[in-house]
């Protein structure tokens, strides 16, 4: 009920159950006791249903109208009862009541939180702070990423969280998981109104510098701070660090022309847009009809503008135009990003000089842990008796919802 | 009432300089709009997932070039100002008196949730206003049926703004049971009622789609689409 009472107002909610009661009570006319029951079931959805307080929005309305009528109606009903003490007053009452409700208002609107912009005040402080940045990110452990985001500038990561019960492990298992690609990391979070935010903060070994602090609402019980993490130089890797990878559009930024496999389609796969050049799906593996599949460029990237996205709750395969040769042994490394639980295969396709499919071989099992950014290296190495052949590098996605990025193929010998 | 409309507005100032905070919601519109407005981003599907209509308004003025987040709180700010003028002729229409219609005028021109949804940007305030106007043509089709056919296009805006508009369908079938049982109107004036309300509805959400072609270029979303995201939201809480 509290969403309810909360958008409605409890004094006009109470005015206007009144003014329902009443007329009720008072009418014996059906057109107004058709009216009345309406608003009474749509009144009684809403507290039932629960749901957000905005539901309940188109309320306010009707219950204005019958807590006016009740205004009337109570000194009237009072009169008829008890027509020696409240005759006199009718008019009185009715405008006492008017009164209280238009006050008990004007007293609600003039309750502001006069703190109401510590979003802005935030924001400004984490764009000033972030100027001197390549490649800032905010991770927020609290509802306000989305806005943060739209007035600081700076992306903004919504991390999972339980209230304002974040563990020092979950902060830290966070840092980690977004250092790539970033130099330097905001963390903002809730604290209690109460405690003092330190300037400088330990998260495992990383230290951390308060950017900002401000209160959230008058009653000071909540106060949002933001503290800055650089990331030591070395463990940012630069964005393009994989440029010397030997598969074309490592990176997934060279979005290819509208790719339509009516065969794909047929199975349910769903394209959200054109997919990378140099990449190719296999329709001769996975890609189970019926299946829930998407496969596209995502612009929630890992690095640069897009990442490629793999979701599915079957199999699907993505592997590179290009072929290699086998007569070398190889590096690869990838940066993913999943759903924790989601699992992906790193396989390859081994195929004859004349470009007949030979075979295929399972390189690596994963599964994904955590919701961050992580690396994954593996090294690809060949038998003598496969020299003879070429090989693709394939992606498969057994189940989840993955995104892949600068995916690096070197030979052997450049240190990993 | 002219009173009680700088009153609204003044109220609504108020609060727009005291919290100029954008709500989470206001983000995701304004996101929302830039893309399918075609001004800038990724045309994503993900990203569409409510009612279209105010998402529409927002693409006009991102497509006009001017402030989206400005102009949209002013169209909020003007539908709220509007709101208490709409009471004050339903409350008329319901035969109270003239002080009477002039205290509901002032008590929504002071609600709090009322004049709080019209400075954020949000699409509560418009979706209120054109309830309001919807059922002030229901309560004038007392003196002709065809102001039915008004209402309707006015809850076709509305289910354009929130999903939950849809229960007055279910409630407009009610009304018509209820009138025919208790022999409060025959029972041709009643399907005509219901035939009109029903047309009006079909009409408003028509020309909502015409108005997001023009708005919402990148939008491809059919009509249809829409009534079955609006019937999966629904049919949950009737089963």
């Amino acid at each position: 009920m509290t969403p309810f009472l909360k958008i409605c107002f409890e004094a006009l909610f109470a005015g206007g159950c009144i003014g329902l009661a009443l007329i009720l009570f008072r009418s014996r006319d059906r057109k107004i006791w058709g009216v009345a029951i309406a608003i009474l079931l749509m009144m009684l959805g809403r507290i039932w249903f629960g749901g957000s307080s905005r539901y309940s929005i188109v309320m306010i309305l009707p219950l204005i109208c019958l807590a006016v009528m009740g205004c009337r109606l109570v000194p009237e009903t009072l009169a008829d009862l008890f027509p020696t003490v409240f005759r006199r007053y009718r008019v009185a009452i009715c405008r006492f009541l008017f009164l209280a409700l238009f006050f008990a208002c004007i007293g609600k609107v003039l309750h502001v939180n006069r703190y109401a912009d510590f979003l802005i005040r935030a924001s400004q402080a984490v764009r000033e702070d972030a100027v001197a940045y390549r490649a800032p990110l905010m991770l927020n452990f609290n509802s306000d990423a989305s806005r943060l985001e739209y007035y600081s500038g700076v992306p903004a990561i919504a991390c999972d969280y339980r209230g304002e019960e974040v563990t020092m492990w979950e902060l830290e298992d966070r840092l980690e998981s977004w250092s790539y690609f970033h130099d330097v990391l905001y963390l903002s979070r809730n604290i209690s109104g109460r405690e003092i935010p330190p300037e400088t903060w330990k998260i495992g070994d990383r230290e951390l510098t308060k950017v900002f602090s401000g209160y959230r609402n008058n009653r000071r019980s909540r106060q949002i701070v933001v503290y800055r993490y650089p990331v030591p130089s070395g463990q940012a890797v630069d964005r393009n660090n994989a440029a010397d990878s030997l598969i074309p559009n490592y990176g997934f930024e060279e979005k290819g022309s509208s790719f339509l496999d009516e065969e794909l389609v047929r199975r349910g796969l769903i394209l959200r847009q054109a997919l990378p050049v140099g990449w190719l799906p296999n329709p001769g593996q996975g890609y189970r009809a019926g299946g829930k599949m998407e496969l596209g460029l995502d612009e929630n990237a890992i690095a640069g503008k897009y990442s490629l996205r793999m979701k599915s709750d079957t199999p699907m395969t993505l592997m590179t135009d290009r072929m290699f040769s086998c007569q070398e042994n190889y590096a690869l490394q990838l940066l993913y990003r999943g759903e924790p639980g989601s699992r992906f295969h790193i396989m390859v396709y081994l195929y004859q000089a004349n470009g007949t499919f030979e075979r295929y071989r399972t390189e690596s099992v994963f599964t994904v842990q955590g919701d961050g950014v992580a690396p994954f290296q593996m090294r690809l190495t060949f038998p003598p008796e496969e020299y003879q052949f070429q090989f693709r590098v394939v992606l498969t996605l057994q189940e989840g919802d993955v995104s892949f990025d600068q995916i690096r193929l070197t030979p052997w010998s450049v240190e990993l | 009432m002219a009173g009680i409309t700088v009153l609204a507005l003044g109220v609504r100032l108020f609060l727009w300089e005291m919290e100029p905070v954008i709500s989470r919601d206001g983000v995701y519109y304004l996101e929302t709009a830039r893309r399918f407005s075609g001004v800038s981003g990724e045309v994503i599907p993900e990203y569409f997932f409510s009612p279209p209509l105010w998402i529409g308004i927002l693409g006009v003025f991102f497509r006009l070039g001017w402030d989206t987040e400005f102009w949209g709180m002013g169209v909020n700010l003007f539908a709220g100002v509007l709101l208490p003028l709409v009471v004050c002729c339903g409350m008329l229409e319901l035969k109270q008196s003239r002080m009477a219609a002039l205290a509901a005028a002032a008590l929504v021109a002071v609600h709090p949730s009322a004049a709080a949804l019209s400075v954020v940007l949000q699409r509560e305030s418009l979706y209120l206003l054109c309830c309001a106007v919807m059922a002030v043509m229901a309560l004038r089709a007392a003196h002709s049926v065809w102001w039915w056919g008004v209402a309707g296009v006015m809850a076709g805006f509305a289910a354009m703004l929130r999903f939950e508009t849809m229960e007055f369908v279910l409630l407009a079938g009610c009304g018509f049971l209820y009138c025919v049982a208790f022999r409060i109107t025959g029972w041709r004036r009643s399907l005509a009622a219901l035939g009109l309300y029903g047309l009006g509805m079909c009409l408003g959400g028509l020309l909502v789609f015409i108005f997001l072609s023009f708005s919402l270029p990148y939008l491809d979303i059919s009509p249809m689409k829409y009534f079955e995201n609006a019937l999966g939201k629904v049919l949950p809480y009737i089963s």
